[in-house]
C-alpha cells in the first residue's frame, strides 16, 4: 500500500471521528447553535474555544503543526466569511455540520447540502473563468 | 441539555481530532477544502491526465515548461526573467515543492472523508437514541423562525449557497480557519473566524423571535 492509498483509510477514519464527535456535541442541533449565537447558552462556544486553546497549547509548547502551510489574507476573506456567517445563522450548518445533520436523520439538511455544493461549484466556475479572478486556495485542499 | 456532551468533552474531542490530523497528515483539516476537491473533480482529472507523461521526469517537465513559457511570453522576456531570478537570492518559496505535490491527497479520500462524516454522525445517533429518527425539518425553533411551506426549504438552499460560496471565497470554514488556523495563530484565520462568528451572532440576534 503506497502513501496515496493510505489517505483513503486515514481520511475515512477522521471523517467518522469528526462526524461522530460533532453529532454528540450538539453542533448539528439548530436550537443549540442558535442559543450559542444569541448568548443564551455557552456550552458549545466553550467547547469550541476550549478545543482551540488545547490545540494552541500543543502548537506553542509542543511545536505541533509547525510545518503546516499558512494562508494569507486576500480580498475575499472578509466578504466570504460574512456570507458564511449569514448562511450558518440561517441553516445552523457549516460545510461539515450539514453532513452531520443529515447523518442524524434531519432530512432538511439535504437542501442545505445542495446549496453548499452548488455555491462551491459556482465559486469554482467564477475562480477559473476569465472574467472574474478570485483566490483559489482553501484550507485542507492539498 | 443532557442529551449532548459537556463542553470539556467537546473541547477534548475536537482538539484530539485536530492534533491527530496534524500529526498523521502534516496538514490542516478543512471540510470546505474537501468540498473544493469535490467540485473541481473533473478539472483535477484533466490536469492529472496531462501531467502523467511528466511524473518522475523533472527534465522533461522543465523543458516543456520552458517551451510553453517561450511560446507565451517570447524568448527575450523569458531570458530576462531567468537573469532577474539569478540575480535575486533564491528563497524556498520560489521553488516548486515536488515532494508535496506528488503526495497530494487524492480526491477520492476527500469524498470518503465527507461521506464518513454522515456515517459517523448516524452511528453516534443510533448509539445515543437507540435508532434513527427521520425528520423533515431542523426542529421546532427553526420552524418557528423560518415558517413552513416552500419558503422554508428555499431559505435552506439560500443559506447553503452562502455557506458554500462564502467558505470557498474566505478560504476556509469553522474547521480550517477556526479549529486549525486560530490555534496556529494564523492572522487570516483569526480574522475570518471573528468575522463569521460575529456575523452569525448579528444575524441570529436579528432573527431571534
Amino acid at each position: 500500500m503506497n502513501a496515496s492509498s493510505l489517505y483513503y483509510v486515514t481520511y475515512t477514519i477522521f471523517g467518522l471521528l469528526m462526524g461522530g464527535m460533532l453529532s454528540l456535541s450538539g453542533f448539528a442541533d439548530y436550537e443549540q447553535v442558535h442559543r450559542m449565537f444569541i448568548f443564551a447558552d455557552f456550552r458549545l462556544l466553550a467547547g469550541f474555544m476550549g478545543a482551540v486553546m488545547i490545540s494552541m497549547a500543543a502548537y506553542l509548547f509542543l511545536g505541533l503543526g509547525r510545518g503546516i502551510g499558512r494562508k494569507k489574507y486576500d480580498s475575499g476573506t472578509i466578504i466570504g466569511s460574512m456570507l458564511f456567517g449569514t448562511g450558518w445563522a440561517m441553516s445552523g450548518a457549516c460545510p461539515g455540520i450539514a453532513l452531520v445533520q443529515l447523518g442524524q436523520g434531519q432530512l432538511a439538511a439535504l437542501f442545505t447540502l445542495f446549496g453548499v455544493a452548488a455555491g462551491a461549484w459556482v465559486y469554482r466556475q467564477m475562480a477559473t473563468g476569465t472574467t472574474l479572478k478570485l483566490s483559489t486556495t482553501v484550507c485542507g485542499e492539498e | 441539555m443532557s442529551e449532548y456532551l459537556s463542553w470539556w468533552w467537546v473541547s477534548l474531542g475536537l482538539s484530539a481530532i485536530t492534533l491527530g490530523h496534524w500529526l498523521i497528515h502534516n496538514r490542516a483539516m478543512g471540510v470546505s477544502g474537501s468540498w473544493a476537491r469535490i467540485v473541481k473533480w473533473h478539472e483535477d482529472s484533466v490536469a492529472d491526465k496531462s501531467a502523467k507523461p511528466f511524473v518522475n521526469r523533472p527534465k522533461l517537465f522543465m523543458d516543456a515548461l520552458m517551451r510553453a513559457s517561450i511560446d507565451e511570453f517570447g524568448k527575450d522576456a523569458v531570458e530576462a526573467a531567468i537573469v532577474m531570478r539569478r540575480n535575486r537570492r533564491m528563497t524556498q518559496r520560489d521553488d516548486v515543492d515536488v515532494e508535496r505535490g506528488a503526495a497530494r491527497v487524492p480526491g477520492g479520500a476527500h469524498l470518503l472523508f465527507l461521506l464518513a462524516m454522515i456515517v459517523g454522525s448516524a452511528l453516534a445517533t443510533i448509539h445515543t437514541r437507540g435508532a434513527m429518527q427521520f425528520t423533515f425539518d431542523l426542529g421546532a425553533l427553526h420552524r418557528a423562525i423560518f415558517g413552513g411551506g416552500i419558503s422554508y426549504y428555499l431559505s435552506l438552499i439560500l443559506g447553503g449557497l452562502m455557506i458554500g460560496f462564502g467558505t470557498q471565497l474566505a478560504g476556509g470554514c469553522t474547521s480550517g480557519h477556526g479549529l486549525n488556523g486560530v490555534p496556529r495563530l494564523v492572522p487570516v484565520s483569526i480574522l475570518a473566524t471573528m468575522v463569521f462568528l460575529g456575523t452569525a451572532v448579528s444575524v441570529s440576534l436579528l432573527i431571534n423571535p
